[in-house]
């Protein structure tokens, strides 16, 4: 209980992200967890859906299908603008297994979506989400593997990148694969592969429109976000970003300790930083957020990669 | 060449359900650690086989107990865990520096990379467990010995400390990766290893484990491997070499359970 207070200086996130966890944490270990197996896996997701509530990822919208039920939760991704998924939303349904975060959940998608890395029946195929059996075989970086830190947040940013950069190694849909391919070799020449996602993601604006949904179009808008905080959980580019949200958080939260070092860093750091243009600044940070994760994508890196595309080229293994 | 196929997912849903229950079957007859018990009960396991007898009464010379965990992949940690604990738990001095290097550990796994999100839940129940069997905690050695033992049969706690050994660990791979690389076999790098063969729950320890747990704790362990190898006596390591052993385990192919020396 002392640790929540001690660990919350250390701030890798958001302030109040950590001070939310460190709270909700402490009572739940308070009120003495039963001996069941899934005692962790409640606490874990409970945990994660709060989280998501009050810091959604950017593109993501998550709620419960049925309110008691915290081991299925219907997600809804906005396609990325500037992207061929742009103007699409997209359902899918993930399902938490009762050992959960020591096993990976599971996403369907509802909404048909044509992708190499998508079955027919809409279940996603993605390194993250695989549990950690031995399968040399699959083609895939084990660096992407599932362990118990990774969590609803790392698993949406890395399907938003998979939508963009399909791994073509190990194909849940052969013939979407073989398609995107030959998009992305033929430098975007052979579209039939772009026009059937943009097909599919206006199929499905029409459909948000039914249902009353506004599907954000342009960068700024889908980086924006009802509370206002971009966190970066995945990792790599968490500091960079974190001292944009620690700005950010100075505007709106008055309250919290460390702000001085983070405003000489900030000072340091670039001309977008400005104080008059703050608020704006913030939207362009998120939005090279997006370009980290592959978003900005337009045109299938049109012969960019040669080495890309010289690694389909045969061989089938990765080790 | 396209090594998936539809069919592939389907039998990877079976082998995974296959296993689950396997592993229920498990969790429902075995407690995740065990009463003490005398070793001469492992007797009773390798009855008629000379060469199990021979060694186990070459073992009782220098063993009285035996603490058996659950043979659930994690019995490395767990064991590992348990017994360290029990150690500290009679050495003031040397529980509070463990306590200050647990606590100092998060951040270092925060910058090799894990996301902090999660990670800050395991490092919290981590450091709960240690608080709640300090020494100088109310009722006394054996009021700790029992919280100990309460807590590490709670699945949640105790899968949690699992958890957060195998961060650790891997997070020293990662830190030495020049010299851990030297161990692994084939050609994994030693990213792949630790992500496929020491994070994930339930994967079973191996040497390089082991040294580099003991190491990044600074906690001595011996190994007693009880096997079919010859010689009619029990072979001990410890780890790091030339230390001094805190923690006793029995080693038998594929699991790993707690000794009390005499």
């Amino acid at each position: 209980m002392t640790t929540a207070a001690s660990t919350s200086q250390h701030a890798t996130s958001s302030s109040t992200m950590m001070a939310g966890s460190g709270s909700l944490a402490t009572s739940s270990s308070a009120a003495a967890p039963t001996t069941t197996p899934s005692s962790s896996a409640v606490r874990a997701l409970a945990m994660e859906y709060k989280s998501l509530q009050e810091e959604p990822v950017e593109g993501f919208r998550v709620k419960l299908i049925n309110d008691d039920n915290l081991f299925e939760w219907e997600v809804a991704i906005f396609g990325p603008p500037d992207t061929l998924y742009q103007g699409g939303y997209f359902k899918a349904h993930m399902k938490f297994p009762h050992d959960y975060p020591y096993s990976p959940p599971s996403i369907r998608f509802l909404t048909k979506v044509w992708h190499p890395n998508v079955y027919e029946n809409g279940d996603l195929c993605i390194s993250i989400l695989h549990p950690p059996v031995d399968d040399p075989q699959s083609g895939e970086l084990p660096c992407e593997r599932w362990n118990p830190t990774q969590n609803v947040r790392t698993i949406l940013l890395s399907v938003i990148s998979l939508l963009n950069e399909p791994n073509t190694f190990s194909p849940a849909n052969v013939d979407a694969s073989v398609m995107y391919r030959r998009w992305r070799d033929s430098q975007g020449k052979d579209n039939e592969y772009p026009n059937i996602i943009r097909k599919q993601a206006l199929a499905a604006n029409a459909e948000a429109k039914r249902e009353g949904i506004v599907v954000p179009m342009t960068l700024e808008d889908y980086c924006l976000k009802p509370t206002r905080k971009p966190t970066t959980e995945s990792g790599l580019d968490a500091n960079f970003y974190d001292d944009d949200f620690d700005l950010e958080t100075e505007d709106d939260l008055p309250s919290d300790d460390d702000f001085d070092e983070d405003d000489d860093e900030d000072e340091d750091e670039d001309e977008d930083e400005d104080s008059a243009t703050a608020p704006i600044s913030k939207n362009i940070g998120g939005s090279s957020k997006c370009k980290n994760n592959g978003l900005v994508r337009e045109a299938p890196a049109a012969g960019a990669d040669d080495a890309e595309s010289a690694d389909d080229s045969g061989k089938g293994e990765t080790t | 060449m396209e090594p998936f196929t539809h069919n592939d997912g389907n039998r990877d849903e079976l082998i995974i359900q296959q296993k689950r229950d396997i592993e229920k079957e498990i969790s429902d007859t075995t407690p995740l650690i065990s009463e003490q018990l005398p070793l001469t009960c492992l007797y009773a396991e390798y009855s008629g086989d000379e060469i199990f007898t021979a060694k186990i009464q070459d073992l009782s010379k220098k063993y009285k107990f035996i603490r058996r965990t659950r043979p659930d992949g994690n019995c490395f940690f767990r064991a590992f865990a348990y017994s360290y604990l029990e150690y500290l738990i009679s050495n003031s001095s040397a529980y509070q520096e463990f306590k200050k290097l647990a606590e100092e550990s998060k951040e270092k796994l925060v910058q090799l990379g894990f996301p902090s999100f999660t990670l800050e839940d395991f490092h919290e129940t981590f450091m709960e467990v240690i608080q709640r069997v300090s020494p100088d905690n109310a009722g006394g050695h054996s009021a700790v010995q029992d919280e100990l033992h309460k807590i590490f049969n709670e699945q949640g706690y105790s899968d949690y400390v699992v958890v957060y050994l195998r961060l650790i660990t891997s997070g020293k791979l990662q830190e030495e990766a020049d010299f851990y690389q030297n161990f692994i076999e084939g050609d994994l790098t030693i990213e792949a290893f630790r992500h496929l063969e020491v994070e994930p729950m339930y994967k079973e320890s191996d040497h390089i484990h082991i040294i580099a747990l003991c190491t990044a704790l600074g906690a001595g362990v011996r190994v007693e491997y009880l096997d079919r190898g010859e010689g009619g006596t029990v072979k001990a390591h410890d780890f790091p070499e030339g230390s001094e052993p805190r923690i006793y385990l029995i080693y038998r192919p594929g699991h790993y359970d707690i000794l009390y020396p005499n």
